[in-house]
């Protein structure tokens, strides 16, 4: 059985593919090149005396107060001093904030910063960036995100909305589109201080890029078709007759989480689609999937003489 | 005795939700205080095991802590039905089935299912709460997540976070700092997750039996039994970034 556009119902914007596109080569960063970030934000935090642990493929310096962790497939870091939350009793931080809605979620209100305060965080996070030369030409600013806490009573009713620990964003883009998946950010955590707000952990994820080179790429539909035709799930829910959807389509790059090698940057598609059952009566049983796919085939990458698993195989 | 250790998986074509379960449950029996004792795939993934059934001992019950990869059943054109069920081989776990989490032995419950945490005033994720006995936390997602080979190693992450201190021998002059259970999970999923997507927990307080004061925020996972969360409670829940 195999499953073809037509079996789908696409409601999605489908993006338009160049002819040729960019793949960016990478590498990692040393741990001699994290060093200066390393001792950096390992001093901000107070991190102390640390001793190496080998874990998988990391290394980490673990400390009593926190713990530094250097990626040794991407250079990535995750610096934390993880005993800071220890004074709150809950999640509740105390930011100046506004109610608004929330843009990804129509029926649903959040609590941002005041914009004196994002701004202030925003600028507070790239200076720190900047000192400790992490931040490079791709990166950009998203956003200031505070961790959305509840209360509830003993019968699931919200009795209170809350703002917890603030993540704030930079995220990345090559070529004007955006990069995506667990291997390209740098969020910075804080809790509020009185006069500077208390940086609690940094997490920067990002390989240098290094080179760029050219691959041919396949008509947009052609493109959909085969990583759709491949998608064994799909194939089994057509089979079981259900309603396919795709509901949103992007192109982006696609970078692999900070504990995977990786040597090229490349496109790919975030697909988020439904199946429901046809048999209307079962219409609450159906499901959402989310999904990174490879937008082009193998053949591409190889007659371009670049050849890695990742471009081959599912995402 | 040991922890017990629970996996559940369906991988429904995609074998790596296999792995991502089965990972959790490896990285802890690693550990001597932990056991990976329940291990259930694909028509093995039995809704008896999760519902209070007559006469039936449910699996999920049998074990401290779980990882479980299957589907968020709802309507995804209607966000009041999001995030109260998730599917098994045999049908759906309701939040309106009779559901005793930690009755015997459950603390925490985890699963990458979309949406199951999914929590708005309308619909509050409190609609979990009646599934808490004597349990701590369930882990997941406020949005969708995504399956995938990058996404096989959560499980093992997020096990090897939580119980981070715990693999170092007990007795040193140096003892590291330990992630709290809730942080493990943060980092799980903002190591393996595009940064569109929300992880969540619900989390409960409350008193012993006896009338001690349980506060869950901060805790981390022990190879001891906890006290356990069972009167006077009340309920928090958290969502952010991955």
């Amino acid at each position: 059985m195999t499953i073809k556009l037509s079996d789908i119902d696409i409601v999605a914007k489908i993006p338009e593919l160049a002819s040729t596109m960019p793949v960016f080569e990478v590498e990692r960063s040393s741990f001699e090149e994290r060093k200066k970030a390393i001792d950096f934000f390992a001093e901000i935090l107070e991190l102390g005396k640390t001793v190496p642990v080998h874990v998988q493929n990391s290394l980490h310096l673990v400390s009593k107060r926190g713990e530094i962790q250097f990626y040794k497939p991407s250079g990535s870091i995750w610096i934390s001093n993880t005993i800071l939350d220890d004074k709150y009793k809950d999640e509740r931080r105390d930011w100046n904030v506004i109610e608004t809605k929330d843009p990804d979620d129509p029926g649903n209100s959040k609590l941002v910063l005041v914009e004196t305060e994002r701004k202030k965080l925003s600028e507070q996070t790239k200076e720190l960036f900047q000192k400790a030369d992490i931040l490079t030409e791709e990166a950009y600013f998203c956003d200031v995100e505070l961790d959305q806490v509840a209360q509830l009573d003993n019968e699931g009713k919200q009795i209170g909305l809350f703002a917890g620990e603030a993540t704030v964003k930079f995220l990345y883009k090559l070529d004007g589109i955006q990069v995506d998946g667990p291997g390209a950010k740098s969020y910075a955590f804080y809790n509020p201080g009185m006069r500077e707000h208390e940086l609690s952990g940094i997490f920067h994820a990002w390989r240098k890029v290094v080179g760029i080179r050219k691959i041919s790429m396949p008509g947009t539909e052609e493109a959909i078709q085969r990583v759709i035709a491949q998608d064994r799930e799909l194939i089994l829910y057509k089979e079981k007759q259900y309603s396919i959807k795709i509901t949103d389509i992007n192109l982006v790059y696609f970078s692999l989480p900070p504990f995977k090698y990786q040597d090229y940057i490349f496109p790919a598609f975030r697909i988020i689609g439904s199946a429901v059952p046809k048999d209307k009566d079962r219409k609450h049983e159906g499901f959402e999937f989310a999904r990174f796919y490879n937008a082009a085939p193998p053949e591409s990458y190889a007659k371009a003489d670049i050849y890695a698993d990742y471009l081959a195989t599912r995402l | 005795m040991a922890k017990r250790v629970g996996t559940w998986w369906i991988k429904d074509g995609l074998d790596e939700r296999r792995k991502e379960a089965q990972s959790f449950g490896e990285t802890l029996d690693h550990l001597s205080s932990f056991n990976w004792t329940q291990d259930h795939g694909d028509s093995n993934v039995l809704k008896k095991d999760f519902v209070e059934t007559a006469g039936y001992s449910e699996k999920i019950d049998m074990v401290d802590l779980m990882y479980m990869s299957s589907h968020g059943c709802y309507n995804p054109d209607d966000s009041s039905t999001w995030g109260h069920a998730f599917s098994v081989s045999d049908g759906t776990v309701r939040t309106s089935d009779p559901i005793d989490w930690g009755k015997w032995d459950l603390e925490y419950f985890s699963s990458h299912a979309c949406k199951l945490l999914y929590h708005s005033a309308s619909n509050s994720v409190g609609r979990w709460i009646p599934a808490f006995e004597r349990l701590h936390y369930m882990f997941g997602f406020h949005t969708v997540s995504h399956s995938g080979k990058h996404q096989k190693k959560r499980g093992g992450k997020f096990a090897i976070y939580a119980a981070w201190h715990l693999f170092f021998p007990s007795g040193l002059a140096f003892l590291p700092s330990s992630y709290t259970i809730r942080k493990a999970w943060k980092k799980a999923c903002i190591e393996t997750e595009s940064s569109s997507v929300k992880w969540a927990y619900l989390r409960a307080n409350g008193k012993t039996s006896g009338g001690t004061w349980v506060n869950t925020y901060n805790e981390r996972l022990e190879t001891t039994e906890p006290n356990d969360p069972t009167n006077n409670r009340e309920f928090w829940t958290a969502k952010g970034s991955c």
